[in-house]
């Protein structure tokens, strides 16, 4: 069960509406290292999961994560206020524009639409959690490109907080990493899977 | 606008208890023997209770309701609306 709070995670205040931010931010709703690839990573992955603590890890972060998807909808929403067909046009907005208006849909910056086929739930313990790992380095380098591609204090502190969030995440990932290694045969982790193979 | 920075102010406090007791709350998945991220949880989860508490009250639920006399959970604004927008 989940239950929903009406606010976000940290304030969206954006002034300025500019469709071309939002067309590059979209990336990290639908893309590939997006918010929703990964809630739906952790909260599938943990199912199978056979240590508690690290189901706790999978549970807690891939339920941050669907605030994240929340607060990047609020940033995709403030950067596509009150826009006019000319700005559309110029901004390059429009190739978007003409399949959703200004409704918000999960595509890639490239605008192939979210796919599960952009993460793994493998069922191995030391198999996920390295993906994991992986997943957090390259949401967090996809905001420091954001970073790179925006001048706008108010996105950019959005921004900023949400790339903080992937650092946490990884050093929390690599606590669960250690924790299933500690509880594994230290001669050879990869001789049976806890998740499946029974000792 | 007076009413809407007051409200801002609060819900900053909100989302910053929050923030430091959800912090916690993933350091303790990993190390639940740490007293001291538990003592830390449960003073920054009190405090955001009581800002909770005292948001709800003057600017209506932020989760549905325990108990209404009138029914407020429907009315905005909605988190990713900018402060004044009103939605129909």
């Amino acid at each position: 069960m989940w239950n929903y709070e009406k606010r976000l995670q940290y304030p969206v205040k954006i002034k300025n509406p500019n469709p071309k931010y939002a067309q590059i931010i979209v990336s990290q709703l639908g893309g590939p290292d997006g918010e929703i690839g990964a809630s739906l990573r952790y909260l599938t992955q943990r199912i199978a999961m056979p240590y508690s603590k690290i189901v706790g890890i999978l549970t807690d972060v891939g339920t941050e994560e669907l605030a994240h998807v929340e607060m990047i909808t609020a940033i995709l929403y403030q950067l596509t206020r009150n826009l006019k067909p000319d700005e559309i046009v110029k901004s390059g907005f429009d190739t978007y524009f003409v399949d959703h208006t200004t409704g918000v849909y999960p595509v890639a910056a490239s605008g192939f639409p979210y796919s599960a086929s952009q993460f793994q739930s493998k069922g191995d313990v030391i198999a996920d959690l390295n993906e994991d790992l992986a997943a957090e380095q390259k949401a967090r380098v996809t905001y420091d490109n954001i970073l790179r591609l925006v001048d706008d204090p108010d996105v950019c502190d959005a921004i900023k907080f949400l790339r903080a969030r992937e650092v946490v995440h990884y050093q929390r990932f690599a606590d669960a990493l250690g924790i299933a290694q500690d509880n594994m045969n230290s001669k050879n982790f990869y001789g049976y899977n806890p998740a499946f193979d029974k000792k | 606008m007076n009413r809407e920075n007051s409200r801002n102010r609060l819900m900053k406090e909100l989302q910053t208890y929050s923030f430091a007791a959800h912090e916690a709350l993933l350091y303790l998945d990993a190390y639940p023997e740490s007293k001291e991220a538990l003592a830390y949880y449960n003073k920054f989860k009190k405090l955001e209770n009581q800002i909770k508490n005292e948001y709800e009250a003057k600017y209506g639920p932020v989760t549905s309701p325990n108990e209404a006399q009138s029914w407020q959970w429907n009315k905005g604004p909605w988190p990713w609306q900018l402060d004044g927008e009103v939605m129909l």
